[in-house]
């Protein structure tokens, strides 16, 4: 093999391992797994603002519309902050519970499914009008990952497992067995490379403080009072059990964009996940957005193991509703 | 509190573990420049993904407040968040953001009372009350060596159980301290109402930034 060839053959296959791993049609059992966990946790988010939609919407609420102009706009009236939504312009109460109602029934549409890729769209849509409104202000974690979710979602075709798309098409007698399907795959490759950048900037953001290499970060995560839900001050008897787990922590979140790829070491990453967001769910009241995080990591796990679990319970519904078990 | 290389503070004192190198800063003016943030600030793709970076919270914001009637009697009270009168836990989530917010100073020095003046205006007109006044208070967390308290003597004579650790629990008084305090009257939420309206008969955007 000359030099030239090698040159061209490393290229070639370098080439050949891009196009693998962006477009090799996948089945879409996780991207519609993620549509259904990830739709019912915008609905949920959504719905939790109506407790408090004019107060966290309106123009005269927590975030007045002087707040709001402060933030995105310059001593000049210039927009310095390109955030686009539809909320501060609209006045009226009446006018703010129409539209919520309708992004509710959209992200309700959304979850279970039915005229996904039209409700993908809007639910995005609503999810980052509702976010750039209360930014900064009322928004966490939850919420970028709701909306990061929702921008990849509506890429793929989301509705066509477990949804009310396919029992449609079951019923009208249409051919049900589910081809691969490229955009699947880049769906599901963008939230997984999105995932990585959030723990790898989590975990490089960590290396700039001095708790997380003292160990005491997660002494200050269980004692701060207005964070608890659950008492881990126990966990204050043993201080080097703390340092583990904050080296762990830091250590995981590093290399999680790493380690996740390899099959032998996904298993572990996916088990620290669940264990992390477990913790902060449980100890530190976030129970919505450790979840999210955990829906975000389902898109690491296959759609064949996806089926395994889902596909069964997914017969049952289809049996009580259509009268037919669809595999 | 020692400067990084890049001049801004890093940590809450101590070594300096962690230098900003040259192409952070570089990579930071990509991606704050306009064109780029063209895409990434509609879609919310630079939102920042720090979670608990660089340190987790060395205290909390808690805000206490008082509405009070023409006749001077109180029509409401309580704090933000309020963990026992705000259902669902993520309700709660979205008042302890509230809260804050009256103490982050990275966009502006005087963003907090700002911020406050508006929470206060909020209750005024929620309570239709007179006046509200808003107190900030920040709750720090305990350091662990102070709830563990005092060690057990080691000259302990033999079998002499040793005295229980007398340390202080994590809601300690001493961990509450007052940031400040604001007020709002009515006149203040007429007229922002008439500046409001004054924006809107000109048909131009109000400008932004802080009032002084």
């Amino acid at each position: 093999m000359t030099l030239r060839s090698g040159i061209a053959t490393y290229w070639r296959d370098a080439w050949g391992a891009w196009d693998r791993f962006w477009f090799t049609p996948t089945d879409p059992a996780t991207l519609s797994a993620i549509r259904l966990f990830a739709g019912a946790m915008l609905f949920y988010t959504h719905l939790v603002w109506s407790f408090d939609l004019s107060a966290f919407f309106g123009p005269n609420g927590w975030l007045p519309l002087e707040l709001y102009q402060a933030d995105k706009f310059d001593s000049q009236g210039n927009m310095v902050v390109y955030h686009l939504s539809l909320l501060p312009w609209i006045g009226s109460t009446w006018l703010l519970w129409v539209l919520h109602i309708v992004a509710l029934v959209t992200m309700f549409m959304f979850m279970i499914g039915l005229f996904t890729r039209t409700t993908a769209v809007l639910t995005a849509l609503f999810a980052i009008n509702y976010l750039a409104r209360v930014m900064p202000g009322a928004f966490f974690g939850l919420d970028k990952v709701n909306c990061m979710l929702a921008l990849y979602l509506m890429l793929g075709p989301c509705g066509s497992r477990y949804s009310v798309d396919r029992l449609i098409r079951i019923r009208r007698g249409h051919n049900t067995q589910m081809e691969p399907r490229v955009m699947a795959n880049v769906a599901i490759r963008l939230i997984q490379l999105h995932l990585c950048c959030i723990y790898l900037y989590s975990g490089l953001g960590k290396l700039e403080g001095i708790t997380w290499w003292t160990g005491e970060a997660i002494w200050l995560a269980i004692a701060n009072l207005e964070y608890q839900s659950l008492d881990a001050t126990f966990l204050g008897h043993y201080p080097w059990l703390m340092n583990l787990l904050a080296f762990a922590t830091v250590f995981w979140e590093l290399f999680y964009a790493f380690l996740i790829w390899p099959r032998f070491t996904r298993p572990w990453m996916l088990a620290t996940a669940v264990g992390v967001h477990a913790f902060i769910s449980l100890c530190m009241g976030m129970i919505t957005f450790g979840l999210a995080m955990l829906i975000a990591n389902l898109s690491f796990v296959s759609p064949a193991t996806v089926r395994r679990v889902m596909d069964p319970i997914a017969s049952r519904v289809s049996l009580a509703i259509v009268g037919e078990k669809v595999e | 509190m020692s400067p990084s290389s890049a001049g801004a503070p890093v940590g809450r004192g101590g070594a300096d573990v962690a230098r900003r190198p040259t192409m952070v800063i570089f990579a930071r003016r990509i991606v704050s420049h306009w064109l780029p943030r063209l895409y990434t600030d509609p879609l919310l793709l630079n939102v920042g993904y720090g979670f608990f970076s660089p340190d987790p919270p060395l205290a909390s914001a808690v805000i206490q407040y008082k509405v009070y009637g023409d006749d001077g009697r109180v029509l409401a009270e309580g704090t933000i968040p309020d963990a026992e009168r705000t259902f669902p836990r993520l309700r709660y989530h979205r008042h302890k953001m509230l809260a804050d917010q009256g103490v982050d100073t990275m966009l502006d020095e005087r963003r907090p009372e700002y911020v406050l003046k508006g929470y206060a205006r909020h209750l005024i007109r929620l309570h239709n009350g007179q006046r509200a006044e808003l107190t900030e208070v920040a709750h720090e967390v305990l350091p662990l060596d102070k709830w563990l308290g005092d060690p057990p003597p080691t000259d302990l004579p033999e079998g002499q159980t040793p005295p229980p650790r007398n340390g202080m629990p994590l809601n300690d008084p001493s961990t509450f301290h007052t940031v400040r305090t604001v007020t709002q009257t009515r006149a203040d939420v007429e007229a922002i109402e008439a500046q409001r309206k004054e924006a809107a008969s000109t048909e131009t955007v109000a400008p932004g930034g802080p009032p002084s």
